[in-house]
């Protein structure tokens, strides 16, 4: 089973505990900078939104890199950059229609999210569930159950 | 570890910034944020020192968890003389700029001198810089927050920042970051708008390594993440209901401090409750409340957002206040309201948005207004006093037209801006301020709460909950449960929790933690983070040092026994209806063995052998 | 009896009908415990964690006992905080 990262942005609090937990596993540090989610606050209407790479099926980003650097994990399903072949040209970045694929002075890569290979760390940082790791084929099988428990059963009225 | 180790020195008479090295030695003795930086502060300013001249300083300091996933890791703190108490000042925040300022390199940041003029620091890294802020004074935290940000053209910014309330000079200014986050207490923000500094805008990239053993921190993270959950009140209380639950539990057990503290249960209490908050409204059918909010790295998420009723009276024509923004916490809705007998959720959530708008202590503010209020019902003032404000207990006009004018500091808003005491002693009425070393009440009556009364008289930086907030015990059975009328082992209970509540305070984590947690939990965290051994016991003697540095600068400052006390109304009216029907404060008789046990002598004094025990400088 | 019974925070909904503002006057029967007004409104005793009477604490072994009185008051809360 494939399995795709979740977002409930009506459970968000805006803590940036995934942003830390991203940006540890893969840099090394606490460091929301360098975190492939952020998580975006609406301050008017009062709502946190954590937004990242979707995994594109027909990703632009891989189609767009000239040197072949994006890659599709078979395992996970994720795009992810090879290092060693990225030129840091940021093609990818202008291609990516959500803007998810982000370049990095440091490095002079670009970074994106990769799933942390199956176990994305963000999601179990997520005190609220707003972030979840689920089949990737039924991702709205919560918001259908909820629903479905508000149909009504004419036959059980009467 | 965990530190960044270095101090960024702003030297505001001079326009210049430098970077040094931590002290090392004292980060082992006094840990990091509200300890820490009163160690830089005993050392750096005499006590005595005009608190709004050039020769006080400002920090701004984190503590070694700050800006990592610890769950509140984002807390800083600001320090500095209090021009309300002349006491040392310690107001602590959440939000998002602590974290921020460690990612960016920084421990600390010291403010000396006075700038010529208004200036605000730019940090972005390794690099700071004052920028004139000409353009900013006069204008609103919220103006200037977005001024700040269109300058840099970097949405990423975070942002401190004083208002207009402190350019007045309003004696409890605060300094508001993230728009809505406030080191609230004791002028903090009065004595940044004393210097010409408006604002500090950060912005940090560098993140937060130094991780003494990364593997066992984020081992030690998780499990006290998973305590914070399963915990009913951080897991399940907190985050839905917030802090303004307390507000129908303490009118119930009659300790809510109501009309200038002259009744201790407010009729309205259940208009203005958490429960009322989430209740819809009339006119468009939304509550109040519109969901709750974590700072960095909180899993809590106590905070509120909320919105004002678009029909109030406060904001018809006023699209500005229209949208979300920091809602009614507890101690806000208790001073706005029943300290001033106002039961309109509306017109708090609005006086509130005004506070946060323009940097003023929202406790501290109402208490002032419910102050003047008693003075206006006695006729110790008038209409003529006020500007035509008719400041009656109960008028949602009043306490809003209040927050108008104290937040520009125009009008009768210069008086309220004095704080409770000077505007008692104004007056002619010093026994109606219902303060401690000048600073304003909180929302819990010492006669219904004892060990409050004991906290409010001993607090080093005057009236204050946060100290060591024994209602815990005394009222909500946390860790256990203590009669709120008795007196004794109270003194015991609050030197306790004064102790623990000061290393708290210095790690970058939120007190709210210690509905679940407790040094226990504290320790190992510290520890797989930070060089050295932390234990429990060191961080209680951490907490002890700090309590007794932080009085003995207020003993040099001019403070003597005398000055732990509560005002007079405790001592001579009985609360007048509820479980403590007669009652009034025991803080007379509890005060000697306090001191005992605080190894201090008969005068309020530190003994010799305690400061030698503990290590205290000079 | 007549008492008035309060329930807040997340017992708001353990309320019989007609509760104004977590509060209810409900009739108890004469003599009935803290304990026995606690289950008859179906409130979890685990989450009957702030027990007053009348704004008086009651602690575990008061719950046993029969201490209501005709126009008593008696509010519940779940574990809670703030500050």
């Amino acid at each position: 089973m494939q399995k795709s990262l979740h977002i409930d942005p009506g459970k968000c609090t805006g803590c940036l505990q995934c942003e830390m937990a991203c940006s540890f596993e893969n840099e090394g540090v606490f460091n929301p900078a360098k975190s492939r989610i952020k998580v975006f606050t609406f301050h008017e209407e009062g709502r946190f939104v954590p937004y990242t790479c979707t995994q594109c099926a027909e990703a632009w980003c891989l189609h767009a890199c000239p040197v072949d650097a994006i890659v599709i994990n078979t395992r996970t399903g994720s795009k992810d950059v090879i290092e060693d072949l990225c030129v840091g040209c940021k093609v990818c970045t202008i291609a990516c229609p959500f803007g998810t694929v982000n370049y990095s002075q440091d490095t002079g890569k670009v970074i994106k999210c990769d799933l942390c290979g199956g176990d994305p760390e963000c999601a179990k940082a997520c005190p609220t569930g707003a972030i979840t790791y689920i089949d990737a084929d039924a991702t709205g099988l919560d918001r259908m159950r909820t629903w479905a428990g508000r149909t009504d059963n004419a036959a059980h009225v009467s | 570890m965990a530190w960044t180790k270095k101090i960024l020195r702003v030297n505001l008479t001079e326009g210049k910034v430098s970077s040094e090295p931590l002290n090392m030695e004292w980060a082992q003795q006094y840990l990091g944020q509200r300890g820490l930086a009163t160690r830089y502060l005993v050392d750096e300013i005499d006590p005595k020192c005009d608190p709004l001249g050039p020769e006080n300083k400002l920090i701004m300091a984190t503590g070694p968890l700050t800006g990592t996933m610890v769950s509140t890791g984002g807390r800083y703190s600001v320090i500095t003389k209090s021009p309300l108490t002349n006491c040392v000042a310690c107001s602590n925040s959440g939000g998002f700029i602590g974290a921020e300022m460690k990612s960016a390199g920084w421990d600390m940041i010291i403010f000396e001198g006075k700038s010529p003029k208004p200036v605000y620091l730019y940090v972005e890294n390794e690099t700071a810089e004052l920028v004139p802020a000409d353009d900013l004074w006069g204008k609103s935290v919220w103006e200037a927050d977005k001024l700040i940000h269109e300058k840099h053209g970097d949405p990423q910014l975070r942002i401190s920042c004083i208002g207009r309330a402190a350019e007045a000079g309003c004696l409890y200014s605060a300094v508001i970051n993230d728009l809505h986050r406030a080191a609230g207490r004791s002028g903090v923000g009065t004595v940044m708008g004393s210097k010409n500094l408006k604002a500090v805008a950060v912005r940090g990239t560098r993140g937060v390594g130094n991780i003494k053993d990364p593997k066992r921190f984020m081992e030690e993270v998780s499990k006290a993440k998973q305590v914070l959950a399963e915990n009913e009140v951080t897991g399940k209380g907190l985050p839905t209901y917030g802090t303004q639950v307390l507000m129908n539990v303490i009118n119930e057990v009659g300790a809510m401090p109501t009309r200038n503290m002259r009744e201790v249960q407010f009729e309205h209490a259940n208009q203005i409750s958490a429960e009322a908050m989430a209740e819809p409204r009339k006119s468009d059918g939304k509550p109040n409340l519109t969901t709750n909010a974590g700072c960095f790295a909180c899993t809590i998420a106590c905070g509120r957002i909320s919105t004002i009723d678009k029909t109030h009276y406060s904001v018809v024509n006023k699209p500005e206040y229209w949208g979300n923004s920091g809602g009614l916490e507890y101690e806000a809705a208790w001073a706005l309201g029943c300290d001033t007998g106002v039961g309109d959720l509306d017109a708090l959530t609005y006086a509130n948005f005004v506070c946060n708008e323009d940097g003023m202590d929202p406790i501290s503010f109402g208490a002032t207004v419910a102050a003047a209020m008693e003075l206006y019902d006695i006729g110790a003032i008038d209409s003529k006093t006020t500007g035509g404000i008719e400041m009656k207990f109960g008028s949602a006009e009043a306490l809003t037209q209040a927050a108008e004018l104290t937040a520009r500091g125009e009008g009768f808003g210069q008086d309220l801006g004095l704080g409770s005491k000077r505007l008692c002693e104004k007056y002619g009425h010093p026994d109606l301020s219902m303060t401690v070393k000048g600073q304003e009440f909180p929302a819990y009556d010492p006669r219904g709460i004892q060990g409050m009364g004991l906290t409010y008289a001993t607090s080093n930086r005057g009236a204050c909950h946060l100290r060591s907030y024994t209602v815990a015990s005394e009222i909500l059975g946390i860790p256990e449960k203590t009669d709120p009328l008795a007196t004794e082992g109270k003194p015991g209970l609050v030197k306790a929790f004064q102790d623990a509540t000061a290393a708290v305070d210095s790690t970058g984590c939120c007190v709210f933690t210690t509905f679940a947690w407790t040094l226990e939990n504290f320790a190992p965290q510290l520890d797989a983070a930070c060089e050295g051994d932390w234990t429990p016991e060191k961080l209680v003697e951490v907490g002890e040092r700090i309590w007794n540095l932080e009085r003995e600068f207020n003993l040099k400052a001019g403070i003597t026994a005398a000055d732990d006390t509560l005002p007079k109304r405790f001592f001579t009216e009985g609360a007048n209806t509820g479980p403590a029907k007669g009652k009034k404060s025991g803080v007379k008789e509890m005060m000697p063995e306090y001191y005992q046990l605080r190894g201090w002598s008969a005068e309020g004094t530190i003994n010799p052998d305690t400061r030698k025990r503990l290590g205290l400088p000079g | 009896m007549k008492i008035t019974l309060k329930l807040f925070a997340s017992l708001t909904d353990y309320l019989p009908e007609g509760a104004v503002r977590n509060a209810a006057e409900v009739e108890v029967p004469a003599g009935a415990s803290l304990n026995a007004v606690i289950d008859r409104y179906r409130v979890p005793r685990e989450l009957a964690h702030l027990v007053l009477v009348n704004g008086v604490y009651a602690g575990a072994s008061e719950r046993e006992k029969s201490c209501l009185k005709e126009g008593d008051t008696l509010a519940i809360w779940p574990p809670v905080a703030g500050g």
